[in-house]
């Protein structure tokens, strides 16, 4: 049974030292919006974020209410998008464009974050995740919510 | 059953416990157990209750309380009781 005192210290964690959840973050696997054409890539990618991300934000505000306690960033995480343009995008610039697509359906949900436009190279690099690579400038300079990662290294491999 | 905490703090003065309990009764909230200190003149309570009979959710019922805090000049907490569960035990 919690006593007084561990409530008074928990108390006093959320009022003076600002206790809060930094963040909530919803995986969703892309691999199945994979696709050789870019444009019917782009609607399924956009479709299936929308879809299955729609309730996180209420969802994360109900947590909020319920517990008092702050959800300060509400989160999307996709598959590598290096993997999922693989094979629809032939250009750096084709990839910019998947990232918009992150970007407006980020927006949609109205999340704080979408990360997952990312390669992981730590045991080499194919041309797809090099134009990936090549793209990050431009894709995060065009979009708002975007987070982009390359993996160069693990323990494993070493560095690539 | 739906355990809450509820913490009232503040300088002791008459009919606190006596407010917070109508309150609490309006509500049909269940109170399942008090632990009460007061030193050098201040107030610090801690009750354990059970508001799943409550037809109001979670964050009225705390705004409620929080506001009937600031009539009689305490603090009034009402939260979720696995906050503390979490937080201090395995």
């Amino acid at each position: 049974m919690i006593n007084i005192f561990e409530v008074n210290e928990t108390n006093q964690m959320i009022e003076q030292e600002n206790l809060d959840v930094r963040t909530i973050t919803l995986g969703i696997s892309l691999l199945d919006c994979i696709d050789t054409d870019l444009e019917r890539l782009r609607e399924r990618v956009y479709q299936k974020i929308v879809d299955t991300a729609k309730n996180l934000v209420p969802v994360g505000q109900e947590i909020e209410m319920e517990y008092g306690i702050p959800v300060v960033n509400k989160r999307i995480s996709v598959t590598p998008i290096s993997l999922i343009g693989g094979s629809a995008c032939k250009s750096p610039e084709d990839f910019a464009s998947l990232a918009k697509v992150l970007d407006d359906a980020a927006k949609t949900v109205k999340v704080n974050f979408i990360g997952g436009y990312s390669a992981l190279v730590s045991k080499g690099m194919t041309q797809a995740e090099e134009y990936l690579i090549r793209s990050i400038p431009q894709a995060l300079a065009k979009t708002d919510r975007v987070c982009s990662s390359v993996n160069v290294g693990s323990t494993k491999t070493g560095n690539g | 059953m739906k355990k809450t905490i509820i913490t009232v703090v503040g300088q002791d003065k008459v009919g606190i416990i006596a407010k917070v309990c109508t309150y609490l009764s309006n509500n049909q909230i269940n109170i399942l157990d008090i632990s009460q200190t007061i030193v050098q003149g201040y107030f610090n309570m801690m009750m354990i209750t059970d508001t799943s009979k409550s037809a109001k959710d979670m964050g009225i019922l705390s705004q409620e309380l929080e506001g009937l805090g600031e009539e009689i000049g305490m603090v009034i907490r009402c939260q979720n009781e696995d906050i503390f569960t979490k937080m201090h035990r395995i």
